[in-house]
């Protein structure tokens, strides 16, 4: 059978097939997404209302034991790490939501504003990880620091054996550092495994598109 | 649009809907899932719908661009469209043994068409459509020369695919 007999069958059959009533269809209007792109503008949203609520509880924590000085110093700390998430995620935000309104281009206009726009998102991912956690760990180091000044019952790692000042730091420094090394590639393997298998797949389609063309 | 003339204008033209999922899913569930994805990508881009060309066409191209952009595991047997599932048989003669002989040749093609990549099947879908070389370029954004080639190619795998199952 040719691909031109086929098509009248096909027709036919298509025809012949399950159509949907005008109240099936308005309930379709009113159900979730479950797109990729959806998916993408879902997690950003999670992640920065999840990253919000631990800074609010970290805060909550250290306002019933702190003195007034930290206090303000861990307020002013929560919101910036919830501004940050903000100015790093909402320019993709936007650019996630705008993509929808170019649903009817060509294909190829689709797929490179598709493409490109998750390019943006993954590459302001890795940026929000390249500094984030570094700038975190920083953070928690300078606040650990304090807390120790203040004398309170905090549990910590208790490495009193070692006498050696000097090797006592360079200890801490190893294992923070392995701790951030750790932390970074698990960041970058998750955002990899869940937004790099759809761009391939979408690259390959543009490809096979600009072939020749 | 408002949101009443939307759903009558997509129940008018469903078929093109359920064209697209039929050539891009192979299984029911599928087919429904990328129904919604491309009901709801038309309602967020009919804003942008300025009849400059017919709705049909219009929808074709969102069906299109959703269906190639739509991302999902399945873990579902493929095809177990148009083999397992009741449809409206189709008679083509007086001899149940021709009609047999044409629906196992239609699945055979069914199945060679669902091995094709994503750009392939809209490029098929289009010329089951019967839409002209330069319709098919503008709405893929390639020239009608590049699509007669690739047709060309695409007839010929597909030839080469059936001859492989048979």
């Amino acid at each position: 059978m040719e691909l031109d007999d086929f098509k009248n069958i096909f027709r036919e059959k298509a025809q012949g097939n399950s159509s949907k009533s005008k109240e099936e269809i308005e309930a379709l209007l009113h159900k979730k997404s479950t797109s990729a792109l959806e998916k993408i503008m879902r997690n950003m949203i999670v992640e920065i209302l999840l990253s919000f609520a631990v800074c609010i509880a970290l805060a909550l924590y250290h306002a019933s034991i702190k003195p007034n000085s930290l206090r303000l110093l861990l307020a002013f700390l929560t919101i910036a790490a919830v501004l940050i998430q903000v100015v790093f995620f909402y320019p993709s935000f936007q650019r996630f939501r705008q993509l929808h309104k170019s649903g009817s281009e060509n294909l190829i206009v689709w797929l490179k504003e598709l493409i490109q726009t998750l390019e943006k998102f993954i590459k302001a991912y890795q940026r929000f990880i390249a500094w984030g956690i570094p700038i975190g760990g920083l953070i928690g180091g300078m606040i650990g620091f304090m807390e120790s000044d203040e004398d309170l019952p905090i549990p910590t790692l208790s490495l009193d054996f070692i006498k050696s000042e000097i090797l006592y730091i360079a200890i801490i420094l190893a294992i923070a550092i392995v701790l951030f090394k750790f932390i970074h590639w698990i960041a970058l393997y998750t955002v990899k495994k869940l937004y790099s298998k759809y761009l391939d797949e979408l690259r390959s389609s543009l490809d096979e598109l600009m072939k020749e063309n | 649009m408002t949101e009443n003339q939307f759903t009558q204008e997509l129940q008018t033209h469903q078929r093109i809907i359920h064209k697209v999922c039929l050539l891009y899913c192979s299984h029911a569930d599928d087919r429904e899932d990328l129904f919604q994805e491309i009901v709801l990508q038309a309602w967020k881009s009919v804003s942008k719908f300025r009849g400059d060309s017919k709705f049909s066409t219009w929808l074709y191209q969102i069906a299109l661009n959703t269906a190639i952009s739509h991302f999902k595991k399945s873990t579902r047997n493929p095809l177990s469209f148009f083999s397992s599932e009741k449809i409206t048989s189709i008679s083509t003669s007086d001899d149940p043994w021709k009609d047999a002989e044409v629906e196992e040749q239609f699945l055979t093609m069914y199945k060679a068409i669902s091995q094709l990549n994503k750009v392939d099947k809209a490029l098929v879908t289009l010329y089951l459509e019967d839409y002209d070389y330069k319709t098919i370029g503008e709405m893929l954004g390639i020239s009608a020369n590049n699509v007669a080639v690739k047709m060309g190619r695409i007839k010929v795998a597909l030839r080469e695919s059936i001859n492989s199952q048979n």
